[in-house]
């Protein structure tokens, strides 16, 4: 019952997301196309949380790092090969967080973890805003939005909303590729390992590894997520790393829920959908956001996936319990 | 040949000595027993065992190599399974979906998983093992139920059904009847015996507070006190040992 309506809502969602184009200002499809690239960022770094209970503050960083990456290949005139300037971008952000994670993981979890990430994605930041071969502080501006040729077929993703229609397949191809790694053996391992790290270690499980491994894969598909957003803004700038970027899976995953595969995503376009809504109220749109998501996480501590998942098991009332609706969801042992 | 050797084990947590060069020699297939008052360093000498802590001196064998520096995952790998004296197990999963990551856990160490690399869901094999390992343990009626609404036997039931999902060749047993209603405690000691039983080959290294489980398994018994061994024997050694009697067994006594 929960799946399959679940299931239908995620259908729903994704054909109205396809079909925005067809009726939305073009404000509000840039702001659809952002939405989807922050969600899949914020899937990212749920991987590490919700799943392997590691959390970083420097996300921002290899997002930083996938969106450089394509900008300044874009520049050099590798756009006929997007497909392969995505899948450089991805390795770059991978083999980054592989680096820091092997330096970092072994001994550093919990809040020393959060404070070293955090320092080298303001590090990041700051060295990019002196690097002149990469515009200092103005950035990269005019991106292009180049061709895209798979097999025969060649689409101009430059022309009017192929880009978005663009994003909409490869985000959609992420977000599968991320429930799938959640959800196999890989991905319950590293619950376990979650929810109790020595247990898994007396399993045979080589905690390290997976996490290593888990940091590894989380930072490759952040950078894929800014690999995708440089062509949509168009303009990569230092700040496209900041600190308020590293927040944004946190605060998305604090609405949507961590305990939930989609809580991240659904943060997101809530957040979004907050954010929309409110912006003419200029001055107050901050309390206002900031005031909703304090009451989501005071009145929902699953978040809204959570509280989602309650209410339906509420008025199917099955005695089944989904994963999502338990009570012991604090995502990280205390 | 002896399944684990410790050489003259020094362990301490800060400025305090918990262990003072403990040896010890547990036999291949039989059922060996620590005892000793509370703080005597039998949970601590367990830790040394499988790794959980390091010690600062002496060394840890496992059959017949030296494993003192492997890090417990790899001596799970070679064969220990152990269970933690206050029961831990993953308590968002279900109890079936416990067993079934502790067996996944094992095919994919021994390279046999057998799921296809696509598949999200646990293979047909894991999962049957698992029902009939909880069916072993009488959990088959509360598998799909999250650990965390189990009993506290039943939990500890499960802990040890993780451990013995890993099929190991000694099983570590810290107090596995620590709270329970003697009903259960009869039942428990049923199932290890049921366990490692002759013919099994299983070792069992095991702490217990009740003499009674104790008694109903062990094959030889070691006795602590304050960090030191000061006994080994059999049932009948332990039970005539002055010294014994003195600082455990005769407080029982004058308990009783
Ligand atoms: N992590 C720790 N840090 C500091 N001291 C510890 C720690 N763990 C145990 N100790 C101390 O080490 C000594 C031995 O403890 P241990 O848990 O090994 O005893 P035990 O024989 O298992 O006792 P019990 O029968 O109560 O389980 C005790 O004095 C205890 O207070
Ligand atoms: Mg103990």
């Amino acid at each position: 019952m929960n799946r399959t309506l679940s299931g239908l809502l995620l259908i729903f969602a994704g054909a109205a997301l396809v079909l925005l184009p067809l009726w939305a200002n073009s404000g509000l499809v840039f702001l659809a196309g952002t939405t989807m690239v922050v969600g899949v960022f914020a899937l990212s770094w749920n991987l590490l949380f919700g799943y392997a209970g590691l959390a970083s503050f420097g996300s921002g960083g290899l997002f930083s790092i996938g969106a450089y990456t394509m900008a300044v290949m874009l520049r050099g005139g590798f756009e006929g090969q997007f497909l392969l300037l995505i899948a450089l971008s991805t390795l770059a952000g991978g083999a980054v967080a592989l680096a820091i994670g092997i330096v970092a993981l072994r001994r550093s979890t919990g809040i020393f973890l959060a404070i070293l990430t955090l320092a080298l994605a303001e590090l990041l930041r700051i060295t990019l805003a002196k690097i002149h071969w990469v515009g200092a502080e103005d950035g990269i501006p005019n991106i292009v939005r180049p061709n895209f040729s798979i097999g025969l077929a060649t689409v101009d993703l430059g022309r009017g909303n192929h880009y978005y229609w663009f994003l909409c397949i490869a985000c959609a191809l992420l977000v599968a590729l991320s429930w799938w790694i959640a959800h196999g053996r890989f991905g319950r391992t590293l619950r376990t390992i979650r929810l109790d790290i020595e247990r898994a270690a007396f399993m045979g499980v080589d905690t390290h590894r997976y996490r290593l491994v888990a940091f590894t894969i989380s930072g490759a598909i952040a950078a894929c997520a800014g690999a995708l957003f440089a062509p949509w803004a168009q303009i990569v700038t230092p700040d496209i790393g900041n600190m308020m970027r590293s927040t944004q899976p946190i605060l998305f995953t604090l609405l949507g829920g961590a305990s939930s595969f989609w809580g991240p995503m659904i943060g997101a376009f809530l957040f979004s959908a907050i954010e929309f809504s409110t912006r003419t109220l200029v001055g107050i749109q901050e309390i206002i956001t900031g005031s909703i998501l304090l009451g989501v996480v005071l009145l929902f501590p699953t978040g809204v996936a959570g509280a989602w998942n309650a209410l339906i098991a509420r008025l199917t009332a099955r005695p089944r319990r989904d994963e999502a609706t338990s009570a012991a969801l604090q995502p990280v042992k205390e | 040949m002896a399944m684990i050797r410790l050489r003259s084990v020094d362990k301490s947590y800060g400025a305090l000595k918990v262990l003072h060069g403990v040896d010890a020699e547990i036999s291949e297939g039989e059922t060996f027993a620590i005892i000793g008052p509370n703080g005597a360093g039998k949970t601590t000498l367990f830790k040394v065992m499988t790794g959980e802590v390091g010690c600062e001196a002496g060394t840890v064998e496992f059959l017949g190599k030296d494993v003192t520096r492997d890090p417990a995952y790899r001596r799970t790998r070679a064969g220990m399974g152990r269970t933690f004296q206050v029961a831990r197990v993953f308590k968002e999963m279900t109890a079936e979906e416990n067993v079934v990551v502790a067996i996944e856990a094992r095919l994919k160490n021994a390279g046999q998983s057998d799921a296809p690399w696509y598949s999200v869901k646990p293979s047909r094999a894991a999962r049957d093992e698992a029902r009939d390992l909880l069916a072993r343990l009488s959990l088959d009626r509360k598998a799909q139920m999250h650990a965390a609404e189990l009993s506290h036997g039943d939990k500890k039931r499960l802990e040890l059904g993780i451990t013995l999902a890993g099929r190991p060749k000694v099983l570590m047993l810290d107090e596995p009847t620590a709270g329970m209603s003697p009903s259960e405690r009869v039942g428990v000691t049923e199932l290890i015996r049921s366990i490692s039983g002759k013919g099994s080959g299983l070792t069992v290294v095991m702490t217990e507070h009740d003499m009674g489980v104790i008694f109903g398994l062990a094959d030889r018994i070691m006795v602590m006190n304050q960090g030191r061994k000061i006994a080994e024997g059999s049932i009948d050694d332990i039970r005539a040992d002055p010294v014994v009697r003195d600082v455990y067994l005769g407080k029982e006594a004058h308990h009783a």
